[in-house]
């Protein structure tokens, strides 16, 4: 695999905030949820597997998110995972939270530019 | 919070699809990658490699995320366990061989340690009973340490000293119940009215006696609630109650709370006001005092020293050279068995030092298959301190499986403890709590650990990832691993000599003692001890009525002969006196030595089967009215006179200087061990009661029958004739002779037993591991040996070099094992009777034994080689 430039390492923890929102969508499984995020941040963003599946049984641990097997829509037996209550009270925080150090670190490196 | 727990739960009991569901999640996602990739036009050979390429080390992915549900560690060790109890299943005969050893272990450990902790570590069932020390008159330059002393001293001490909130006096004293039912023999005390104040304990029912009561020598008593309730049927009037003892009447006035234990002493079931005899040489009471909190015993002695210092000038013809000793009552109460007890437990952690060592061998020397695993797991992304943890939690799995079984031996074995050394020590009863199984729960993780500790560090130093560029022949392990592994052999070797030594001298030591020659037959024989009431005090009255008890049971069928004396045969303790003897130079009084003194009435020697050697048995000639005359044993008439020279010479009492009487020798009779196996014959005088001139004061009696059938079918019998001439005359001990002595040797086979099975363990598990260490020598070298065979080295060179190095390693072990035993002698020797710790022939023995044991588990591995087939053994390269 040819690392791209224009793509970012994951900060710690933007990994949960990313799959909980992508869940917000609606309930979906782990290769979808990967594939999601690379779509929705413009390829930028590529998920490693390796953290991708940890972090989905962390979450289901955590019980912010649910899972359940079903029928994808091709027919084959899947995990989907789904966003609990929990979830969606945990996503909302931790946006605030992201915005919230978004925005600091752009008035932070405003000035530079 | 509660539908995480419900969660939690739910995965706990469906692992393994949990386990498989992950398997399938991550197929989806390999083959939905691979659909997505052929779409983009990717030929299908490629996608697939491709996809799987791309996602990563799929083990180490699978193992991070099943670490994702052991969130709390107990789940993360459960998994650890689970993996531990495959490994076990896979492997059975080893699991086996590693739990029987760690089970023996454990069990050995946890019994000794349940009665050490039930016994010695037990605080006392006092308040604050650690605060409380009785206190004793010395006489140093006679060796005396634990001596009664006089009320009047009692009374300086406590009025004189600043270390204590309180004390009291007490003395033994023995008291016959009479009047409202069976007259039974009781054990009691008499003391001070402080008494229950200094132990902090109430009476359940109504109050101590007072001051007043104790001065006025009025008669008022504290009963057991064991007492009252078996006795007195619980009785709700019991205070105020008249009971009737020693024929006194007393008046009930409390009654002690259930449970009540005064160590040593623990069958205390009347406690009276104790006499104040204003007598300063009158020694007879014995102090318990509660310090103050915050002073130490030894200031405490300091304190007291002072005062008996003081004392000792003040009245130097009684109290010169006497000293005071302040010993902690819980000492007193365990001191005897502490000992012992600690040996044991001693013995107890070598074999299960010796057991750790060797499942920790054998996990080492089971390395060639394991670390390969361990190499392949490490290469699939395991990490170090995984692995670690997961070595030390199969061996604790298998420890903790083994402590199961070994809590079962330790139930066992502290039970046959407890019972055998109750016979020979006042001990309290042993229960069994939950500190047992936390025993046996923290010696297993210990002993886990203990054994896991040698694979685990070779895992923490090693570069595993060597292994899987080497093959399986060359792999012989490490240098330092194999240093390991010796040291583990030669360590249990040194511990398995050092307690197959000891196990062998207490052996030798039990053997001889029971061949020892008591010199009287004790299987044909009944005894009963006779507490006598003071009606008996008049020598003439004593005299009348012991003639009347022996006439009595003589008349029974199947009695040959009765006779009493005021010793209690075997048990120790016993009347000594010390004589002036005619002819000879005065007794020093400090170094003089003692003979022990009996007197002795009806057909005595002949019911102890006494052969008198030379003269006579006391008979009708010897009255009040006649010469005075004494029988000695051999030992006393070899001591001071010529063979055949000692009848017709005399003796007098040393120290009754008012009774200048001398007494005539008449007969010399057989020696007895009269003070059991463990003690050599000693000088014997014997007189008869029928010359009443001798304090008998001592209302304690024994009664000694001679039966031509079995004792035992007599003892109703006797009961029934005893009564039939005094129906209060309590008997107590009714038993055959020899049970007497059984008792007396309870403990030594005790100690034998335990010591001797725990060596036995420790043989039986050296030797597998001997055994193990050879087998995998053979397999490690098989290489070697098939080029040696080829070279022309004959089978039995072979399997010479195959156990020449195992032996060495014994060698060394029973080296260090011979050494650690004389080392050790100092404390072996307090249990040895009639050999040394360092007896030559029995350090011999056991060597030679051993020797034994060590060729046989050395050669059977070793013959091994002879089946090695050259060929084949290059072949497998």
């Amino acid at each position: 695999m040819t690392a791209d430039k224009s793509r970012i390492e994951l900060l710690q923890g933007t990994l949960d905030l990313l799959i909980l929102r992508t869940l917000l969508f609606g309930p979906s499984h782990g290769h979808a949820i990967a594939r999601q995020i690379r779509t929705m941040s413009e390829d930028v963003l590529h998920i490693e597997t390796g953290s991708l599946y940890p972090a989905l049984h962390r979450l289901e641990a955590q019980g912010w998110i649910d899972a359940e097997w079903q029928l994808s829509d091709k027919g084959k037996r899947a995990k989907y995972y789904r966003l609990t209550r929990a979830g969606r009270k945990q996503l909302m925080a931790e946006q605030s939270k992201w915005e919230q150090l978004s925005a600091a670190m752009a008035r932070v490196l405003r000035p530079v530019n | 919070m509660l539908r995480r727990l419900r969660a939690r739960v739910r995965k706990f009991f469906s692992w393994t699809r949990q386990e498989s569901d992950l398997d399938d999640e991550i197929a989806f996602h390999l083959s939905e990658e691979e659909e997505e990739r052929i779409a983009e036009g990717v030929a299908p050979s490629d996608a697939r490699a491709t996809a799987r390429k791309d996602f990563g080390n799929v083990a180490r992915i699978r193992e991070e995320t099943r670490d994702t549900w052991a969130w709390t560690s107990v789940d993360r060790l459960i998994q650890d366990v689970r993996y531990g109890l495959r490994t076990m299943r896979r492997q059975p005969g080893f699991a086996a061989v590693a739990i029987v050893t760690l089970a023996l272990g454990i069990g050995a450990t946890t019994a000794v340690l349940t009665v050490v902790n039930g016994l010695i570590l037990r605080p006392l069932a006092l308040p604050d009973g650690d605060r409380l020390v009785v206190v004793y008159a010395t006489t140093p330059k006679r060796s005396i340490f634990r001596d009664t002393t006089s009320f009047l001293d009692f009374s300086a001490w406590k009025t004189g000293s600043h270390s204590f909130t309180g004390a009291a006096a007490y003395h033994l004293n023995p008291f016959n119940i009479t009047g409202d039912g069976v007259p039974e023999p009781l054990t009691g005390l008499r003391a001070s009215h402080e008494l229950l104040t200094v132990l902090g304990v109430n009476p359940a029912i109504g109050r101590s006696f007072n001051l007043e009561e104790q001065h006025d020598k009025r008669t008022v008593a504290l009963i057991s609630h064991r007492l009252w309730t078996r006795r007195y049927d619980s009785d709700p009037n019991i205070l105020g109650r008249t009971i009737l003892l020693n024929e006194i009447k007393h008046v009930v006035v409390g009654v002690l709370p259930a449970g009540f234990e005064f160590p040593p002493f623990l069958q205390t079931d009347v406690i009276v006001p104790v006499q104040e005899r204003a007598c300063r040489s009158c020694g007879y009471i014995r102090a318990i005092a509660r310090l103050r909190r915050g002073v130490t015993r030894a200031a405490a002695q300091q304190d007291l020293d002072a005062i008996a210092l003081r004392r000792e000038k003040a009245y130097p013809d009684s109290n010169e050279g006497r000293g005071v000793n302040v010993v902690p009552l819980h000492e007193v109460a365990v001191g005897d068995v502490r000992m012992p007890l600690l040996v044991l437990l001693g013995a107890g952690v070598l074999v299960l030092l010796i057991g750790c060592a060797n499942v920790g061998h054998l996990v080492l020397a089971k390395g060639i298959a394991r670390q390969r695993e361990l190499a392949v797991r490490s290469a699939l992304g395991a990490g170090r301190s995984r692995l670690l943890r997961q070595l030390l939690t199969e061996s604790i799995s298998l420890a903790i499986v083994a402590a199961i079984f070994g809590a079962v031996l330790a139930r066992w074995g502290s039970e046959f403890l407890v019972a055998s050394l109750a016979q020979q020590y006042r001990l309290p009863v042993l229960t069994f709590n939950w500190s047992f199984l936390l025993f046996a729960v923290t010696i297993a993780l210990l002993s886990g650990l203990l054994s896991g500790l040698p694979p685990a560090l070779r895992v923490w130093r090693q570069n595993l990832g060597q292994f899987l560029q080497q093959d399986t022949r060359t792999q012989s392990g490490g240098l330092s691993e194999r240093r390991l592994g010796r040291l583990l052999i030669v360590g249990q070797t040194a511990l398995t000599v050092l307690l197959l030594i000891g196990a062998a001298l207490l052996l030798k030591s039990f053997l001889r003692l029971q061949q020892i020659d008591l010199g009287v037959n004790t299987q044909q024989a009944l005894t009963a001890d006779l507490l006598l009431s003071k009606r008996y005090a008049d020598p003439e009255w004593r005299e009348a009525y012991l003639q009347q008890l022996l006439d009595s049971i003589r008349g029974l069928p199947g009695v040959q002969a009765a006779g009493i004396h005021v010793d209690q045969p075997f048990l120790g303790g016993g009347r000594q006196e010390t004589f002036k003897v005619q002819g000879h130079p005065d007794p020093r009084p400090d170094t003089g030595r003692p003979a022990a003194f009996n007197i002795v009435t009806g057909d005595f020697f002949r019911a102890m089967d006494l052969p008198v050697l030379e003269g006579r048995p006391f008979d009708e000639r010897d009255t009040a009215g006649s010469e005075p005359v004494a029988i000695v044993n051999e030992t006393m008439a070899r001591q001071f006179w010529a063979p055949g020279q000692a009848i017709g010479k005399q003796l007098q009492f040393y120290y009754e200087t008012n009774r200048q009487r001398w007494l005539t020798i008449i007969g010399v009779v057989r020696d007895v061990r009269y003070r059991g196996r463990l003690q050599d014959p000693v000088p014997q005088v014997f007189v008869t009661s029928r010359q009443p001139f001798y304090d008998t004061a001592d209302p304690f009696v024994s009664i000694v029958v001679r039966t031509s059938i079995d004792p035992v079918s007599l003892e109703n019998a006797v009961r029934t004739r005893i009564w039939a001439v005094d129906k209060d005359q309590p008997i107590s001990n009714l038993q055959r002779m020899d049970r007497v002595l059984e008792e007396s040797a309870a403990a030594p086979r005790a100690y034998m037993l335990l010591f001797g099975s725990f060596a036995v363990i420790a043989l039986l598990i050296a030797s597998a591991g001997i055994y193990g260490a050879g087998a995998y020598a053979v397999v490690r070298r098989t290489h070697e040996i098939g080029i040696r065979l080829a070279l022309g080295s004959t089978p039995a060179q072979a399997v010479i070099l195959m156990m020449r190095q195992g032996l060495l390693l014994t060698l060394i072990g029973a080296a260090i094992g011979v050494g650690g035993a004389l080392a050790m002698a100092k404390v072996i020797s307090g249990f040895l009777h009639g050999i040394t710790a360092t007896d030559t022939a029995t350090f011999i023995s056991v060597l030679v034994c051993f020797a034994g044991v060590a060729i046989v588990s050395t050669y059977l591995p070793a013959r091994r080689v002879t089946a090695i087939d050259p060929t084949v053994a290059f072949r497998a390269e």
